[in-house]
Parts: structure tokens; C-alpha cells; sequence
């Protein structure tokens, strides 16, 4: 069972040029958006138990409804999902997001950059290390 | 006339009680004698013959008249009448001898002449002349006798009885002359005495006769006067000269007064002398008067008082001064608006000042001699008193407290105290003066300042707090506002670059060049968004000072911009003593790399670029600097370059935000440090920035 990538964007371009960049590396996974706060933790709350868990979880901080830290804390608390890898990927540089993201469980934290080419060499990183060579733990 | 001439006598007399009464006897002998010898002149006159020619006659007036004489003598104790019986008898001789009666009857008289010559001799302390004028009695007596034998004349039992006669006064002068002599000795002595008494006193006498006007100065009058001894004429006009013209009247209103009422006289006058020294005397004296109770003579003692009027007059001035000083610290005490109570040992009231009685609103009669304890102590600090009092007792200084009184309206009052212990020469307590003043009313402003300023406080703090709020909330905005707009960017550079990719073989022309220059626009205004970012991180950023060393740090910031450098071909040189700086770490580190970045810059197409970078202690400072050989930029803008947005280059020529040395200059003021540039265009520029030194480095 392939895991899928789950991507919780609001931001429409963002969300279509995250897609297009992972479509260009011809990812094997599905792709799973949720476009707020709430629709991410309906998916998850939602999550049937032999449904294979995501590879990893892209979060976007700053969301309708409920925001991504939220999110996070509710995905940590998870029965099945609480030990999945969560990068963050944000425009937000505040001290203040980084510290909360990384004490709320998440794995990474990285910046969205305003380059295009700059932010697809970002999605082949998170590619390579959280698809190819990290060992996810089992649910 | 008898009464003077009685006067004039008994002034004469002899001092001493006994002598006197010897020597009255005496007298009453002589004047026996003068009597007996004037009536038997008279005799003689009335019946011829009846008595011996050398009895009656002239010659008996004669006798009569040297008896007297000898009577004076006797009585004055002096030499005055001794030396009139002498003329007298000199005379008679030379008459009776010059005249043209028979030797017989001159004879028979010399023996009643060559008897007061034998009483001079007594008086005069010579007992030869005495036994000479016996021998001359005798020898006349037998010459008589011899002639009157011739004569016929029988009066040998007469002259028999006349030697008889002449021997016995001659006994009885002999008898009296110690007495004489003794009285005369006495006489000096007394002289003698009342010289010395006023060579003491440095006393003068004047003896003023104020029938002949004639003034008698004796012992030290002439010099109290400034006159040389004997230089004084004897005249009043004279004296009234000396005598100061201011004291004059008064001088001569006081001697009238005493000579009218014979009362005694004492007045002070000033003297001024011949020399112009002025001298202050006191005379003293008596009008004495004669039979007729006018006053005759006047008598009197005069001293130099000088020294001691002019103590009097420093007395009198220090007195007055005394008087005037006392006089004005009344009028201090009345006046001043600070109450003044002095107590005794026993705490009861000795003085009290109006100002006290408009603090407390008792009046000084009801308190004084009074403990005012129910009166002004307030009931909560009555209780207290009796220490307090010991406090007062036994305290060397001022005790200085603040009380609850109580005024006589019965009003609470609070009163400033001034409590300070009165104390004689070994130390015993006497009682205190308390300093009151009524300090109720600036009580209740204090208070309402103290309300206002804490009303003041809160208002500061909760219009600091709305600013904080506010400026939090402008910082979120500016963030959010930053922040969101990177995410259009992100659309737009992302779509055109993947229209570039993948339309490229359908775009011609110079479609291609403004998909890059799109992209271009969006790569700088990314820039500008994380500059601005950063910028507002500054401030945002909590402040955390620390010591830094500082070479570590400089070190690691040129590290990472190695490829930065390489790629510009630019040399650093870093030569920084040890020196430790109280400083953000982050925010330093920030401000090293944007002066690094900007002088690399600034450094492009100069041949063999160059950046150093050196510090060194200044004080409590230190002192950092990074200098290039770049491009450098004119002094006039040296302000302007640290201000936001502020660039001096057009942005193909140099690219960059206008925000990096803001940054700098922010981060570095921060924290209580400066920074400045210098340079010259073409020169190259150097960035300095002083930096608060970490206070324990080189203890």
C-alpha cells in the first residue's frame, strides 16, 4: 500500500504549485489536500484504521478556521496518526511559529520560498529524506 | 564782727580733747594777766599816781597787747604769735630807747619786754632763751633797784613781786611746751596723713575763700586739671576755663545750688585739658558758712574719673546693645510665624509666642504655668509623653517629630516639632524651647499629591500598556502584511517560470525577456519583504544582552561569507585585540554581516578589494570598525546612509533594499551602542561601532 502525502494548503496557488512541483518529480503517492484548519482535522479524525497512514503531512501554518498549529496538536493526539512526520512549510519566519511548531511535535520546519525554483529544489528535498530514506514508524 | 573774729579762732584751735584742755588753762591765766593789766592802765589814767609809771601808760596798753599775742600763739599752736610779740617788743625797744626819758624808767620797762622774748624762746623749743630773759630780769631788777634807790622811788617789793611774777610764767610756758610741740607734730602728722591719703586717691583739694575769690589748690588738683604743679592762678575764671563748655552750666548750677542751701556739693564734670585731652572729674566738697550763715569758704576733694566713666560708658553701651539685641529677637519671636514655647524642668509653660497662640489657640496667659498636656497633646499621644519627656531630658541635640495636636476648638492638628533641651554651664536639664509649626494643611496637599501621582502612575501605565498593545499590533499588521504578500510572489514567479519552461519554443520576440524581468520584479521585491522582515525582527526580537567576545564572533560571520568573498576576490584582514561586548548576539551578528555585505558591494570593480576589520578598548566602550577600499560615498550623506529605504546608488548600478545599514544602526542602538561612517568618494569608507564593554573584561 503506497502512502499518500497529505498537503493542508489554503492558499490556491500555493497549494497548485506545491502539486505541479511534486508532480514533476513523478511521485508514485497520492496527493491528499485539505484547504483549512477543520477540513484537515475532519480527514484525520475521518482516517479509517486500515487505510495506511500518510508518508508525511505538509502544513501550512496560517489556515481558515482552525490555524496549522491546531492542527498539529490534534494530529500529535491522534490514536493512529500521532506519530506521523509533520514539515512544516510556511511563510511565517516568526521565532514565536518555529519554537510552538517544533515543541507541538513537528519534524521540520521549513520556509516557502519566493522562487519557484528555489521551492521545487525544497519539495525534492523533502522528497528524498522524508520518502526515500526516512523509516516512518508503524502505526 | 566778734562772731567771726570767735569763728576765725576756734578754727584755730588744737585737735587733741586733753591738750586743749590743758592749754585752755593757760589761756585763762594770760587772759587774767591782760585783763589786770588793762585795768591798771586804767587806773593809771583815771588818778595819776596811783600806781608805778611803768605799770600805767602806754607802755600797759603795750604789755597788754604782746600778752595777746602770746595768746594766739598758744592757741594756733603756731609760731605766728611768737614772731608778732617779737616785732612788737623790737619796736618798743628801739622807741623807748630813742625816747627822751631816763634810763631807769626804759630799764624798769624792758623787764616787762624781755618777758614775751622769753615766751618766743619757749615757743620756738629754745630753753636758753628762757634762762637768758631770767638772767635779764634779774640784772635789770638790780639796775632798777640801784637807780630808784637814787630815785628815790620805793618800789624794790614791787620788782621783788615782778620777778617772782616773770619766773612763774616762765615755769608754767615751760610746763605747756611739750603739749605745744606734741600738738605741732600732730598737726604734721595729720598733713602728713592726708597727703598720703590723696597721693592714693590721686585726690586734689581746692580751697576756694570766696570773700578775697581766691582758690587753693592742693595735692593732686593741678594734674587732673593737665597743669604743671603751681601754674594755676587761684582764679575761678581760670578753673571755669579747664572745665568743659558743654559741662559749665551744670557745674555752676550744682556750686550755687550748694552755697545757697549750704548743702553738700558733689557733681561730674568733664575737664578739658590745656593739651585737648578730655578728663572726667568728680568733685566733692562743703560751703562753709560764717556767723551770718552766708558761706565763706568752700572746701572739697576732687578726683579723676576717667576710667571709670568711660567703663560706665562701655557698660552702658554694652547694656544698650545687650537691650537693643533683646529688643529685636522679641520682635523675632513675636513676629515669626513659628511657634516658640519654652518650658522649665517641671514641663511647665515659661513663654509662649503669638505664633503658638495662633497654632494652638490658647493665649499665652492661659498657658503660662501650666503642663499642656490636656490642653495640645492629642489623647493618642498623651500616653507617650512621659517618654518623651525623658527623651527631651536626656538628649544632647534638637529632637526633631511630627505629632497629632490638638487646638483649643478642639480641631486635630498635626504640628512639626523642634524640641531642644535647655541646659546651664555643668549640664543640668532646665527646661526645653519647643519650635512649632502647623503643618496640617501641607499634610493633606502631600497626600493629595501623593493621590495624584499615583492616579499619574496608573495613567502612564495604562497608556504604556495600550501603546505596547498598539505597537504589537502594528508589528503583527506589518508582519502579516509582509508576509502575505509573499505569497502573490510566489504565484507570480512561479507561473512565470513555469511558462517559461514550458512555453518556452512558443514565446519569440522579447516575451522571454519579460518573463524575466517578471521574475526579476518578484526576486526583488521578495528581497525587499525579508529585508523588511528582518528589519521589524529587530525590534520584535525580546532583548537578551550578554557578553560577547568578540574576534569569535567576527571570525565566524566572515566565515560564512566565504564564498561571498572569494567570488568578489576581496582580502579580509581582521585584527581585534581579546575584547569582550555586551550585546546581542543575533542582532550583532546581523549588523557584521550586513557591513560585511554592504562593503563587498561597494568593493566591485575596484582592483584588489580589501575590507579590515579592528577594534580596540575605548574606556567602558569598545570600539569596532569595518573598512573597505571600495567606492566610498560623500560625508554629506554619512547621516542619511542609516535611515530606511535610504540608498545612494540607482538599483542597476548597486543593487540592494535601503534597509540593511537601518537594520544595523537599530540593532546597534539597541543596546545603548552608536554607529557612524567616514569616508570621502573613491576613498573607500569605514563603519564604527561603539559598543558598551562588558565591565568584569580587564578586572
Amino acid at each position: 500500500m503506497i502512502r499518500p502525502i497529505v498537503l493542508i494548503e489554503d492558499n490556491p496557488m500555493d497549494l497548485d504549485l506545491t502539486r505541479r512541483a511534486f508532480v514533476r518529480r513523478r511521485l508514485a503517492n497520492p496527493l491528499l489536500v485539505a484547504r483549512d484548519g477543520a477540513e484537515a482535522i475532519a480527514m484525520f479524525d475521518g482516517w479509517q484504521s486500515d487505510q495506511p497512514p500518510p508518508a508525511i503531512v505538509l502544513l501550512d501554518l496560517k489556515l481558515p478556521k482552525a490555524d496549522g498549529l491546531d492542527v498539529l496538536r490534534h494530529l500529535r493526539a491522534h490514536a493512529h496518526l500521532g506519530t506521523v512526520p509533520v514539515v512544516v512549510l510556511t511563510t511565517s519566519t516568526e521565532d514565536q511559529d518555529v519554537q510552538t511548531a517544533y515543541r507541538l511535535g513537528a519534524n521540520s520546519y521549513i520556509v516557502k520560498p519566493v522562487d519557484f525554483d528555489k521551492f521545487v529544489t525544497v519539495v525534492d528535498q523533502i522528497d528524498l529524506y522524508w520518502l526515500v530514506l526516512n523509516h516512518p514508524a508503524q502505526p | 564782727m566778734l562772731q567771726r573774729f570767735l569763728a576765725w579762732l576756734n578754727a584755730l584751735a588744737i585737735a587733741d580733747p586733753i591738750e586743749r584742755a590743758q592749754g585752755r588753762i593757760l589761756q585763762w591765766l594770760l587772759l587774767g594777766l591782760i585783763v589786770a593789766r588793762l585795768g591798771l592802765t586804767l587806773l593809771d589814767a583815771l588818778v595819776p599816781s596811783a600806781v608805778p609809771t611803768f605799770v600805767g601808760g602806754p607802755q600797759g596798753l603795750f604789755f597788754a597787747a604782746i600778752l595777746f599775742c602770746i595768746l594766739l600763739t598758744l592757741r594756733s599752736g603756731r609760731l605766728r604769735g611768737a614772731a608778732s610779740a617779737t616785732v612788737v617788743l623790737a619796736y618798743l625797744v628801739i622807741t623807748r630807747a630813742l625816747s627822751s626819758e631816763g634810763i631807769v624808767t626804759s630799764g624798769i620797762t624792758a623787764i616787762g619786754y624781755i618777758i614775751p622774748l622769753a615766751i618766743a624762746g619757749l615757743m620756738l623749743s629754745r630753753l636758753i632763751l628762757v634762762l637768758v630773759a631770767t638772767v635779764c630780769v634779774a640784772t635789770v631788777s638790780a639796775i632798777t633797784l640801784t637807780s630808784s634807790a637814787e630815785a628815790g622811788q620805793p618800789d624794790s617789793v614791787i620788782i621783788i613781786v615782778f620777778t617772782i611774777y616773770v619766773t612763774l610764767i616762765a615755769l608754767l610756758l615751760e610746763r605747756y611746751r611739750d603739749t605745744w610741740e606734741r600738738s605741732i607734730d600732730m598737726a604734721r602728722a595729720n598733713e602728713e596723713r592726708l597727703r598720703l591719703a590723696l597721693d592714693a586717691g590721686a585726690l586734689g583739694t581746692w580751697d576756694w575763700d570766696l570773700r578775697s575769690g581766691a582758690i587753693i589748690w592742693g595735692g593732686h588738683h593741678a594734674r587732673i586739671m593737665g597743669l604743671p604743679e603751681g601754674a594755676f592762678d587761684g582764679r575761678f575764671e581760670s578753673f571755669s576755663k579747664l572745665v568743659h563748655p558743654d559741662d559749665l552750666p551744670g557745674l555752676n548750677a550744682a556750686v550755687e545750688a550748694a552755697r545757697l542751701q549750704l548743702t553738700p556739693f558733689a557733681h561730674e564734670y568733664r575737664v578739658t585739658r590745656p593739651n585737648g585731652d578730655v578728663r572726667w572729674a568728680s568733685g566733692k566738697g562743703r560751703f562753709i558758712a560764717d556767723r551770718t550763715g552766708e558761706a565763706a569758704r568752700m572746701l572739697g576733694v576732687i578726683a579723676d574719673i576717667s576710667a571709670r566713666k568711660s567703663f560706665e560708658e562701655q557698660l552702658k553701651a554694652a547694656i544698650a546693645e545687650r537691650d537693643a539685641l533683646l529688643a529685636r529677637l522679641q520682635l523675632v519671636l513675636d513676629r515669626t510665624p513659628i511657634g516658640a514655647i519654652i518650658s522649665d524642668q517641671d514641663f511647665l509653660v515659661t513663654y509662649w509666642n503669638p505664633a503658638a497662640e495662633t497654632i494652638f489657640g490658647w493665649g499665652a496667659a492661659e498657658m503660662l504655668g501650666r503642663q499642656p498636656d490636656d490642653m495640645i497633646i492629642a489623647p493618642a499621644v498623651r500616653a507617650r509623653l512621659p517618654r518623651i519627656r525623658t527623651q527631651i531630658a536626656a538628649s544632647a541635640a534638637t529632637l526633631f517629630a511630627e505629632t497629632e495636636n490638638l487646638r483649643k476648638d478642639g480641631q486635630v492638628i498635626v504640628c512639626a516639632w523642634a524640641n531642644t533641651p535647655l541646659r546651664d554651664t555643668d549640664g543640668t536639664f532646665l527646661g526645653f524651647l519647643a519650635m512649632v509649626q502647623d503643618v496640617t494643611e501641607r499634610h493633606r496637599r502631600e497626600a493629595h499629591i501623593n493621590e495624584l501621582n499615583a492616579e499619574l502612575e496608573q495613567r502612564v501605565a495604562a497608556r504604556t500598556a495600550e501603546l505596547a498593545t498598539k505597537n504589537r499590533e502594528l508589528e503583527v499588521f506589518a508582519y502579516s502584511v509582509s508576509h502575505d504578500l509573499k505569497a502573490p510572489l510566489r504565484g507570480i514567479d512561479g507561473y512565470s517560470r513555469l511558462l517559461q519552461e514550458d512555453f518556452a519554443g512558443r514565446l519569440d520576440g522579447d516575451g522571454p525577456y519579460y518573463i524575466e524581468m517578471i521574475r526579476a520584479a518578484a526576486a526583488s521585491m521578495g528581497e525587499l519583504i525579508d529585508d523588511l522582515l528582518a528589519y521589524s525582527r529587530v525590534e520584535r526580537r525580546a532583548l537578551r544582552v550578554t557578553g560577547l567576545a568578540l574576534r569569535p564572533l567576527v571570525e565566524l560571520v566572515v566565515a560564512e561569507h566565504g564564498d561571498l568573498l572569494n567570488e568578489a576576490g576581496v582580502q579580509v584582514t581582521i585584527d581585534l585585540p581579546e575584547l569582550s561586548v555586551l550585546a546581542e548576539e543575533e542582532g550583532l551578528a546581523q549588523s557584521l554581516r550586513n557591513l560585511i555585505e554592504n562593503a563587498v558591494k561597494f568593493s566591485r570593480g575596484v582592483t584588489a578589494p580589501q575590507i579590515d576589520i579592528g577594534g580596540e578598548a575605548q574606556g567602558d566602550t569598545c570600539l569596532l570598525w569595518v573598512r573597505d577600499n571600495g567606492i566610498g560615498f560623500a560625508m554629506e550623506y554619512h547621516d542619511r546612509i542609516f535611515d530606511l529605504f535610504q540608498r545612494l546608488h540607482r538599483a542597476e548600478e548597486y543593487p540592494g533594499t535601503g534597509i540593511g545599514l537601518a537594520i544595523v544602526r537599530k540593532a546597534v542602538e539597541r543596546i545603548g551602542g552608536t554607529v557612524w561612517a567616514e569616508s570621502a568618494p573613491g576613498a573607500g569608507a569605514t563603519f564604527f561601532l561603539r559598543l558598551p564593554r562588558e565591565p568584569s573584561e580587564g578586572l
